[in-house]
């Protein structure tokens, strides 16, 4: 049996995991608006090398690393001078959406480094397991174990709850 | 209580969505794309088989600045076609597009003019010549004072440069997703390449801050690493350094961040720490020649907390500046902190509404005056300060995209443009 179309392929892709890699992002960069751009971008690069990424187990995976490679350089790129505060999501252009405490956890990652935001997010949203993790970032696994460990005990602060209750989700 | 994954996956869903391309869009600009990857190939392919017979035939007079050359702007015309555009004594100020303003008469430069520094690229200032980035092809060039460029990348790569304390620079290119790493390449002031291609771990040189005179300064989010160049070797590793700068001459600065939500005073919505109580953490400068810490009063004296800095050239003043207090709009104060003495020279009142950080800083190459970036709610101004003096000079007002604008200085000295 031959392939399906390679464009129907693609569209069905798109359309099925945009949104899913959209609130990944926006958890990961802190800026919804900056994550909608690098998503769109990396499609764009995944349409390019479709005929390869539609071979992969998870071309998704793909997508989300891309796109936060773009996020991270549009970061460096605009960045001058040091900023010495932790670094902060910028103001969203749309209004904040969701109940209060969604907008405390998205607040909350918010502060957190990057290092620690990313691996959370991919560990606990993206369910990825740590040797996972650790293979997309190129971390080593005890780097990714004691950055969710900080990132939790951050976390948990930052909401005003103790840390064995946001937590509990243990490595895998 | 929801557990944390629950927490985040709810948060996740209520993302606030722009309306998506069409999957037909993301096919345009995909092939648009490929388009323009080909072309470049293509044309750089013609250019070295161009090359080649002009030098054969003798048509071909390779022409490189003189090491004398002081290190100006230099820039191509709209078509492409190298042209010797010097602009001594003007920036490049960096917000959605990029453009060049003579800080003499606060006229901006028509875009024809430069259409080396277009609206994605940006220039790094190295001694003999100028190192710009991104542009369609994402590439890294060196257009010297001549306006001759040579690329070095034009892959889509994600590739950055960063000056180096002997007036060289390093590029940085990203591997993936052929390999999950890096590959740093490093040029003296001519653009040869003197070391490199040096692979590196990905989580190393993630993100690279700049050249220090015993290595790079480079890190991941929790610790600064300083690492070896010719060999991608991690020489020392400083904990929990989070936020850093380099200065041209390679001193560091870094600073342990404050989590403490019991002590620090955000802004409403919690984005922007302004004060700490009773007191925040130091600021911590890391002295690479001499491999110590030395630590600095975070705030202004009335507790105003610092939220971004920038080096003096030769690496002995720290420019420090406030954010601006949305509640009250009193405005960002700006300080300069001698790291031999530790004194303080202040400039309070400065404007920064919606700056996160307070005002760009940025130190003009001779290092006797500073451009302070300040924002209203009409636009943006540059504001020029000679730290010791009363007031600041207003040297530029921009309106529209420029109103977020950061500032690269690229002039010779300030002597070109303190005169009016």
């Amino acid at each position: 049996m031959s392939d399906p179309p390679v464009e129907l392929d693609f569209d069905a892709f798109y359309v099925a995991s945009r949104r899913r890699l959209l609130g990944q992002l926006a958890l990961m960069t802190g800026d919804a608006d900056q994550a909608q751009d690098v998503v769109q971008e990396a499609f764009v690069r995944a349409w390019q090398h479709w005929d390869r990424l539609r071979t992969l187990d998870n071309p998704e995976a793909w997508v989300r690393t891309v796109a936060w490679r773009l996020a991270v350089s549009r970061w460096r790129r605009s960045r001058r001078a040091v900023r010495l505060y932790p670094r902060v999501a910028v103001a969203e252009a749309s209004p904040p959406q969701g109940t209060d405490e969604e907008l405390d956890v998205r607040a909350a990652l918010g502060r957190l480094p990057e290092g620690q935001r990313l691996v959370l997010v991919l560990h606990e949203l993206c369910d990825l397991s740590v040797e996972q993790v650790a293979r997309q970032t190129g971390l080593p696994v005890g780097t990714v174990k004691s950055r969710l460990a900080r990132g939790r005990a951050a976390l948990a602060d930052l909401l005003g709850s103790d840390s064995e209750e946001v937590g509990d989700a243990q490595p895998a | 209580m929801p557990s944390l994954r629950d927490q985040l996956a709810a948060a996740a869903r209520e993302v606030p969505e722009r309306r998506w391309a069409t999957p037909s869009d993301i096919a345009v600009r995909g092939r648009r794309r490929t388009r323009r990857q080909r072309a470049a190939v293509v044309g750089a392919t013609f250019l070295v088989v161009a090359a080649v017979v002009l030098a054969a035939t003798g048509g071909l007079v390779p022409h490189r600045a003189a090491p004398s050359t002081p290190p100006v702007l230099t820039c191509l015309v709209a078509d492409g076609t190298p042209g010797p555009a010097a602009l001594p004594g003007r920036v490049l100020l960096g917000g959605r597009q990029i453009v060049v303003v003579d800080l003499a008469t606060g006229r901006s430069v028509p875009a024809g003019d430069c259409g080396a520094v277009g609206s994605t690229e940006r220039a790094v200032p190295v001694t003999h010549a100028q190192v710009t980035m991104g542009g369609p092809m994402d590439a890294v060039s060196i257009v010297d004072a001549s306006g001759q460029r040579t690329t070095i990348g034009t892959d889509h790569s994600l590739t950055e440069a960063y000056p180096t304390p002997d007036g060289g620079f390093l590029v940085v290119r990203d591997n993936y997703p052929t390999t999950p790493d890096a590959t740093l390449l490093r040029y003296d002031s001519n653009g040869s390449q003197v070391s490199g291609p040096t692979k590196v771990p990905e989580s190393v040189v993630f993100a690279v801050e700049g050249v220090v005179d015993t290595g790079i300064a480079a890190g991941g989010n929790t610790d600064l690493y300083i690492v070896d160049p010719a060999t991608g070797a991690v020489l020392r590793v400083l904990d929990r350094f989070t936020t850093w700068g380099v200065a041209a001459s390679g001193h560091l600065i870094a600073w342990r961040p404050h989590y403490d939500k019991e002590t620090v005073e955000f802004t409403a919505d919690k984005q922007i720490p302004l004060r700490c109580t009773p007191s925040c953490q130091p600021i911590a400068i890391y002295d690479t020649r001499t491999g110590t810490t030395r630590e600095y009063p975070s705030t202004t004296p009335d507790g105003r907390l610092y939220t971004s800095a920038a080096f003096s050239p030769d690496g002995t003043r720290l420019a420090l500046a406030t954010a601006d207090d949305p509640a009250s709009h009193d405005g960002s104060t700006v300080a300069v902190l001698d790291l031999a003495s530790g004194a303080t020279t202040l400039m309070p009142g400065i404007p920064s509404q919606g700056q996160p950080g307070g005002p760009s800083l940025t130190w003009l190459p001779g290092g006797a005056s500073l451009i302070v970036a300040g924002t209203t709610q009409t636009g943006a101004q540059l504001l020029v300060w000679h730290p010791g003096d009363s007031t600041l000079r207003p040297a530029v007002t921009l309106t529209g995209d420029a109103t977020s604008a950061t500032v690269s200085a690229l002039g010779q000295d300030d002597t070109a443009w303190t005169q009016p």
